[in-house]
């Protein structure tokens, strides 16, 4: 499901109202298209202030692939730290794993009108079906609202900066894609038609977009009989940005993931000391640091830690034991990639993958790819956030990797389904 | 398809490759006593299974051939043959490609791959396996592999004591054990030597991975070995090690890798280019696991630092004792790994799972050659490498 909800420029955004609305739809099947959301808000006399200055003609609810609210469910509640802070919410996605439906996990954006948080974790300290923030109730009230979770068992606990705590003068709009085995998020401040304001890097707010996904998982070991949740996530706050593409030398540069000062991805959890050793035991190791497990990143198999995606290692023909490598990507406006029959040029789609090969830090694992279990890819070349892009008769649309994403040709491709 | 034709004195490949001929494209022959059966009901030629330890000797045919053929023809006086074997390209039932094993009786045996075949056909004439020994004419149509076709020397031994091939509709591997026999395992007692044993030789078909590797672009999925100096898999000491691998060496063939992909697209992006040629008959990478030799060595490790350059861990482990956790973190467990290919260098392209597709695997852990063990309810024997068991890793053959 791909949900774009576009404001005008007139209208100030905050991030608890768009949670809100992003509940009630996510929770309601019929809520299928723009008409239906603003019907359902009609007919259930939602506050005013949840769709007020909507631009009906610019967003869009797609839910061609609809989530089964068997499993994936969303909670949102105001907690008591409130106080008439119009910051404050918890939002909570409910989803389950893609090879085991008995097993949960939830992913957490939230803040306390002070610290943003980003959590994701395998059990609540609250019932899911404990009452919740009414859309109809005022944003700007002071009363507790619903029952807070408190998401533990948790990992990636980071600050997102803008923070969570932040309204947006002039409008701006809300992606959200929300899968069975993904989740995916971002705002855009300032008004425009396509939904991405044209910036230039950097720019002081762009909160996104992140990305909680589900992956396929390679190692004999990842399974969820060893309580292995197969989740990634992007961080918030790494390196003082917002999200991966933060830095130019995510395309452009060596990148191991491990590096906790500045991991773009990381995992929920993985087994330490898996290489070939003398061990004898092993242990699921969640790890509940602010980065949790770093990993590098990959299009395909050619990965970030191995040389920049960008680059192509300059090897001698005379050197057996030299490392030979080759660029994945471009940064090249003008480049491309031949078409799948090879008749004529276009640019490509890369599946997501990551992987964390160790180091003294001795959790290492195959990783796994994102992109066939999340369904988004990753682009490479020219285009516009917002951009339209068709491949085997699916649409996708792009959204910028972080603010360098445009500026180094890197998109996420989103199915527009 | 496994096979193992054990003997208990030396056999000259003419003949082997007589049998192997008629074990491929007779289904029914399914056990050593059903090839006995056979050799009676058909009127073998008593050369064909003379010296044959039955005992020490097998044939599963659990998982048969349907579009797989063989071709023989030669002279028994002269010991000289060729040997053709017809595969289908597995998502392109009529796309076929063809393996050639020839010798002049005097000269080595000489593998050729290639897309096509001269001279006849499957159907032509062939040697039939009545036909006596050491009678000097010439049976059967010589078929000549063509199309690309790319040719290395495929052992230096001229009489093993045992022949062990895997071949499955999507591809084969095979090795000879020699030196002082006969061996009741299959495998001799001396490696690293081209007359004590060769091996493991692939000719394989792998999943295609690259968008562009399509049936529909023509693209024949295939990977095979390059034969250096009559070895086979670990004769180069850079197939596995702890070193970076340069795929684009071009100083020394024995060093060189050990797989070609027969065929590959060069200039596919990113690029302004709007032409996109494919070429033929590339070095490339084998790849464990996904990682690449020409990336990422696959038997060392580079841990000193957490920085933002690249650091690994062990993959394979030549230390003797060590192990991985088994799949339910249990208990203790060797490796069995993913074996493909890729071509880092310049052309990115991803290549193919041959594991995949043939359901062979790198075994990493203590062993002995010979040596069996069952994962997933299949049975597996372990392949040593040319250099032997004491790098501890080894091909997992299903015995299927």
């Amino acid at each position: 499901m791909l949900i774009k909800l576009n404001y005008s420029s007139s209208t100030v955004l905050y991030l608890p109202e768009l949670f809100r609305v992003l509940r009630e739809i996510i929770n309601d099947s019929t809520i299928t298209s723009i008409a239906a959301l603003t019907r359902k808000a009609t007919a259930n006399s939602w506050t005013a202030s949840l769709l007020a200055g909507l631009d009906t003609t610019t967003s869009y609810i797609i839910r061609t692939d609809s989530p089964d609210n068997t499993h994936t469910k969303a909670h949102i509640a105001r907690p008591a730290t409130a106080s008439g802070n119009p910051y404050v919410f918890e939002f909570v996605l409910r989803q389950k794993l893609y090879d085991n439906a008995n097993y949960h996990y939830y992913a957490v954006s939230a803040t306390d009108g002070t610290t943003p948080i980003r959590t994701n974790g395998t059990s609540t300290n609250s019932s899911f079906s404990l009452p919740e923030w009414s859309p109809t109730v005022a944003g700007s009230g002071t009363t507790v609202e619903g029952y807070v979770l408190n998401v533990t068992n948790g990992t990636n606990t980071a600050s997102v900066v803008p923070s969570l705590s932040t309204s947006f003068g002039g409008g701006g709009c809300f992606h959200a894609y929300v899968t069975d085995t993904s989740f995916m998020w971002g705002v855009s401040p300032g008004a425009s038609v396509t939904g991405w304001t044209p910036f230039a890097n950097p720019i002081p707010f762009l909160i996104g977009p992140f990305l909680i996904s589900q992956y396929q998982r390679r190692d004999h070991w990842n399974t969820s009989t060893s309580s292995i949740v197969p989740v990634v996530s992007i961080h918030g706050g790494r390196n003082g940005g917002a999200s991966f593409g933060e830095t130019a030398s995510d395309f452009t540069g060596i990148i191991n993931g491990e590096n906790n000062s500045d991991p773009a991805l990381s995992m929920y959890n993985a087994v330490a000391n898996t290489q070939p050793s003398t061990a004898t035991s092993w242990s699921v190791a969640t790890n509940t640091s602010t980065y949790g497990w770093g990993v590098s990143y990959g299009l395909g198999r050619r990965y970030s830690d191995m040389y920049p995606l960008n680059a192509t290692v300059a090897t001698s023909t005379a050197s057996l034991n030299a490392q030979v490598i080759s660029a994945i990507i471009s940064t090249t406006v003008g480049n491309k990639f031949p078409t799948p029959s090879l008749t004529s040029n276009g640019y490509p789609l890369f599946p997501l993958t990551f992987r964390r090969l160790g180091s003294t830090v001795n959790v290492s694992t195959l990783g796994g790819n994102i992109t066939s279990i999340g369904k988004m890819y990753i682009f490479n070349g020219d285009y516009i956030p917002g951009d339209e892009y068709i491949y085997n008769n699916k649409t996708y649309v792009l959204w910028p990797i972080g603010r360098y994403g445009p500026a180094n040709r890197m998109a996420y491709a989103i199915p527009k389904e | 398809m496994l096979i193992k034709l054990n003997y208990t004195t030396n056999k000259s490949p003419y003949l082997i490759f007589r049998v192997i001929t008629d074990i491929i494209n007779t289904s029914s022959i399914d056990s050593i006593s059903a090839l006995q059966a056979r050799a009676t009901s058909a009127g073998y030629d008593s050369s064909l299974l003379s010296n044959l330890d039955a005992t020490n000797s097998y044939i599963y045919r659990t998982t048969n051939l349907s579009t797989t053929s063989a071709h023989y023809s030669g002279n028994t006086y002269a010991k000289s043959f060729t040997c053709t074997l017809e595969f289908s390209v597995y998502d392109s039932v009529n796309t076929k490609y063809y393996v050639n094993f020839n010798s002049d009786g005097t000269s080595l045996v000489t593998q050729n791959v290639g897309g096509s075949i001269t001279g006849g056909t499957m159907s032509s004439s062939q040697m039939p396996v009545t036909a006596p020994d050491n009678v000097n004419s010439y049976l059967g149509t010589v078929l000549t592999v063509a199309t690309n076709n790319d040719s290395y020397t495929w052992s230096t031994m001229a009489f093993p004591y045992c022949f062990w091939l895997y071949i499955t509709d999507s591809g084969m591997v095979s090795c000879l054990s020699g030196g002082s026999g006969p061996f009741t395992t299959g495998f001799p007692s001396t490696y690293s030597s081209s007359t004590g044993f060769t091996g493991a030789q692939v000719v394989s078909q792998y999943i295609r991975a690259d968008y562009w590797n399509t049936a529909s672009n023509n693209v024949i999925p295939l990977i095979y070995m390059t034969q250096r100096s009559g070895g086979g898999l670990g004769r180069g000491t850079y197939d596995f090690s702890s070193n970076y691998h340069n795929t684009e060496y071009t100083t020394s063939s024995t060093e060189r890798q050990a797989f070609k992909v027969y065929q590959y697209l060069t200039n596919n992006g990113p690029t302004t280019s709007t032409s996109y040629p494919f070429a033929y008959n590339k070095v490339v990478s084998l790849t464990v696991d996904e990682r690449a030799s020409c990336e990422v060595p696959l038997t060392g490790s580079s841990t000193t630092a957490i920085g933002n350059n690249l650091n690994y861990q062990l993959l394979l482990s030549t230390t003797v004792g060590h192990t991985i956790p088994n799949a339910t973190l249990t208990g203790t467990s060797f490796g069995q790994h993913n074996l493909g290919w890729a071509l880092s260098y310049l052309y990115t392209t991803i290549g193919g799972s041959i594991t995949d597709r043939i359901g062979i695997y790198i075994f990493n852990g203590d062993f002995t050659a010979g040596d069996e063990y069952t994962a997933n309810g299949i049975t597996y024997v372990i392949w040593p490498l040319w250099t032997g068991s004491s790098s501890r890793i080894g091909i997992s053959i299903p015995k299927v």
